[in-house]
């Protein structure tokens, strides 16, 4: 008995003086000199694009293509600077080769990416490419596989949002979709459309006729549906449109007029506003049932509801304080706060997919602007502004806001052009989409992969 | 039996609460009111070892130097007359009554005397010291009266004799006094200048061992004083010139990522390594942080390091911190 006490004494000493070691090693390990790198230098990562070549190692035209989407795609970002392919010293033959790295220093590149691509005996894509480290000289990632031709698109933003992935750390967007509101004709007689397209604004293609005026589509979780709002006979009414089928469904059947859909992150349920006896409020739909449960209870309008990513709270706008303002409540309405106490009106709050702040629209000093704060309402930054800003649309990643801008109206009636741009949330690379007509109303469609 | 065993339990009590009561200062008095606490930070602003700056040595050598230098200032004659009073009375009156200038030469220059053949031999009489002081005190008393003969008017012819004889006796007087001071001077002096060799050598040998002590504490030759803070700002200023932070990506301020770096003797990177692998393994965009960040070092390679100074930055923590992009 006291040998094996005196043995635990033992072991337990013995355990002493080595944590007491390692504690003494570990502060001597540590005694080096340290600096802090508080600064540096914001610039686009420059990388070189190669055009993808064949199995014999000579440039493909599809190997040409590819190569030119990934570059668009990555420049159109903001945060990284292709070099032209007429510098490379030494273009690569192909991607299981190790680059001479020699070759790549000169021209100031971090990342070099390399691929193969060409149209195999049974008329498919076959796709490879390696991206290479051109600083530690290693290579990052790779990857390859098989599709048909028209998704070299799709194929070329997959490895776009592999190379973001690597030098950001964000996931990419590129492999997404933006559904929005085409408009075309006089102001009088405008003829409002739901549209969809790459969000690069290529693969353009109209999704309604135009017969009812439609507004505010919404994408569901699984970029499957829209929820939008239709005006049909001139019952304006909130509508499921599926994508791969075309169909259309009007969601319930109530004695007012219901808008501003959203969808629950997980998909099962919608909120959206309901005008009924002169009130409107924020109902939340079972989309299996279509039961509505009714989320607030005021004399005002309550409308534009948005949840958090992790679908337990809600932020919506109201007048309920005399001015139209942002508010949050948890997801079954209860703790309902004001967000928004700057001056000014705010409207269309969108939550962020990482969920630390929230997209707004402001109305202030006859100016319109896109902002982001806070989901506390504290840090309220404004990105972006002009004669009519609104509506804005998070990309899946949470770092780059789409909406839309109108220009003003001549006094002959001409102007009100209406266009979808793009912006960072830094403020910074705001970009318009090309579209093959006026578009309002964007909303962006999740990862589609 | 029990009442005791009772009797033993109140009396260890009382004794324990008296104890208490003496001992326990804080229940009989309020203690002092706790004073606030200043916190100071050391400041080291000068680096290190003296020894190369050489104060202490300095000190030292200037020290001997005005030992030295006081060796012919201090009066090393009047030293003499002080320690024997009779002596300089005796040149003084030599003067008086014989006006020629041998007098005053031989007064003042008791050293120049020596070489001249006459005087050696007066000077080597001194060697018997009872005998001489007798004499030297009759001759000092002779010369007294010689002043007062004058006024007195005698033969003339006497008074030459006398005079003459008086004056033969004041000099070897006078000489004897001269060997007698210059030899007890010459004493003194050995005296003095052991004395002074031994202070010497006491205050270089005390500066040596303080010098000494410098030295153990210092790095080792030769003395290279460590990274300054214009080194290091040289050093922040190139890495950050070279460094993208990761604007705009989710969790930035969170992105800290510690890079050690070992560098070889001309500043170039070697090596850089992430100091939290666990995280590097878990959190993707922590190694897309961390990959940037180790870019960011061989990117920079060589980085402008005080090459004499190796030693001191052969091997680097560098801390990227993105927390100012969310200021």
């Amino acid at each position: 008995m006291n040998g094996n006490r005196l043995t635990m004494m033992m072991f337990f000493r013995l355990i002493a003086v080595m944590v007491t070691c390692f504690g003494l090693f570990s502060n001597l390990a540590h005694a080096q000199l340290r600096i802090d790198i508080t600064e540096g230098q914001v610039a686009p990562t420059p990388i070189a694009i190669a055009n993808f070549t064949g199995p014999d190692g000579k440039v493909t035209e599809i190997g040409k293509q590819i190569a030119q989407i990934i570059s668009e795609d990555l420049e159109s970002s903001g945060l990284f600077a292709p070099v032209d392919s007429a510098a490379f010293i030494e273009p690569p033959k192909a991607p299981s080769i190790r680059p001479n790295f020699t070759n790549w220093t000169p021209l100031g590149v971090k990342g070099l990416l390399v691929g193969s691509a060409y149209v195999d005996g049974a008329g498919m894509l076959q796709v490879e490419f390696v991206l290479w480290d051109v600083v530690i000289q290693r290579n990052i990632t790779g990857g390859g596989g098989n599709a048909d031709q028209a998704a070299i698109r799709r194929i070329s933003h997959q490895i776009a949002d592999f190379v973001y992935e690597e030098f950001t750390g964000d996931t990419g967007y590129f492999d997404t979709r933006v559904v929005y509101v085409a408009e075309s004709g006089s102001q009088s007689r405008r003829l409002k459309r739901l549209a969809i397209m790459d969000q690069d604004g290529h693969n353009h293609q109209y999704l309604t006729s135009g017969a009812d005026l439609v507004l505010t589509p919404r994408f569901s979780p699984t970029a499957n549906e829209i929820a939008y709002l239709n005006y049909f006979n001139d019952e304006p009414n909130v509508y499921l449109f599926e994508i791969a089928t075309g169909r259309t469904e009007r969601l319930g059947s109530f004695p007012g007029m219901t808008f501003a859909p959203r969808f629950a992150p997980s998909g099962d349920k919608l909120i959206m506003s309901l005008a009924q006896n002169g009130m409107t409020d924020i109902y939340e739909m079972d989309m299996r049932t279509q039961a509505i449960n009714r989320l607030t209870q005021s004399a005002s309008i309550d409308t534009s509801p948005s949840y958090s990513p992790d679908g337990k709270q809600i932020v919506f706008n109201s007048d309920r304080g005399g001015s139209q303002q942002l508010y949050v409540m948890d997801a079954d309405g209860a703790n309902v706060r004001r967000i928004s106490f700057n001056q000014g009106r705010y409207a269309t709050p969108v939550w962020s997919p990482r969920g630390d702040i929230i997209a707004f629209t402001k109305m202030a000093n006859g100016q319109f602007y896109i902002g982001v704060m806070n989901v506390d309402g504290s840090g309220e930054r404004l990105l972006a502004s002009g004669f009519l800003v609104e509506g804005p649309t998070w990309a899946p990643n949470g770092r780059v806001l789409m909406y839309f801008k109108q220009q003003p109206f001549e006094t002959d009636g001409s102007g009100g052009d209406t266009h979808v741009y793009r912006i960072d949330i830094t403020g910074f690379n705001e970009k318009r989409i090309i579209t093959p007509s006026d578009a309002s109303d964007p909303a962006w469609s999740p990862i589609l992969r | 039996m029990d009442r005791r065993s009772l009797l033993i339990s109140v009396g260890l009590h009382v004794s324990v609460v008296v104890l208490a009561w003496i001992g326990l200062p804080s229940i009989k008095r309020d203690l002092p009111e706790e004073q606030p606490i200043i916190v100071m930070e050391m400041v080291q602003s000068v680096p290190t070892t003296n020894l190369d700056q050489g104060d202490k040595p300095s000190t030292a050598k200037q020290e001997q130097k005005e030992a030295r230098s006081k060796k012919p200032t201090p009066p090393p004659p009047p030293a003499p007359p002080r320690a024997k009073p009779p002596t300089p009375p005796a040149p003084k009156p030599a003067p008086k009554p014989l006006p020629k200038a041998p007098d005053l030469k031989a007064e003042i220059l008791p050293q120049k005397v020596a070489p001249k053949p006459k005087p050696k031999p007066e000077i080597k009489q001194p060697p018997a010291p009872p005998k001489s002081k007798p004499k030297q005190v009759a001759a000092q008393k002779a010369p007294v009266p010689v002043p007062q003969s004058p006024p007195t008017r005698v033969n003339k012819l006497a008074r030459q004799k006398a005079l003459d004889k008086a004056r033969q006796d004041a000099l070897s007087g006078v000489m004897q006094n001269l060997a007698k001071a210059k030899a007890v001077s010459e004493e003194a002096e050995k005296k003095r200048r052991e004395q002074e060799r031994k202070d010497a050598a006491e205050k270089l040998s005390s500066s040596l061992t303080s010098a000494a002590g410098n030295a153990i504490r210092a790095p080792d030759k030769p003395v290279v004083g460590p990274l300054g803070l214009s080194d290091i700002d040289r050093i922040r200023q190139h890495v950050s010139s070279c460094w993208s932070p990761p604007i705009g990506t989710a969790g930035a301020n969170t992105l800290i990522v510690d890079i050690i770096v070992t560098l070889d003797r001309d500043g170039k990177v070697l090596t850089a390594e992430v100091d939290n692998k666990m995280r590097l393994a878990t959190d993707r965009t922590y190694r897309v942080a961390a990959d940037e960040a180790i870019r960011t070092m061989f990117k920079c390679s060589p980085l402008p390091v005080p090459l004499d100074k190796y030693e001191q930055w052969k091997s680097f923590i560098f801390g990227f911190d993105p927390k100012f992009l969310t200021r």
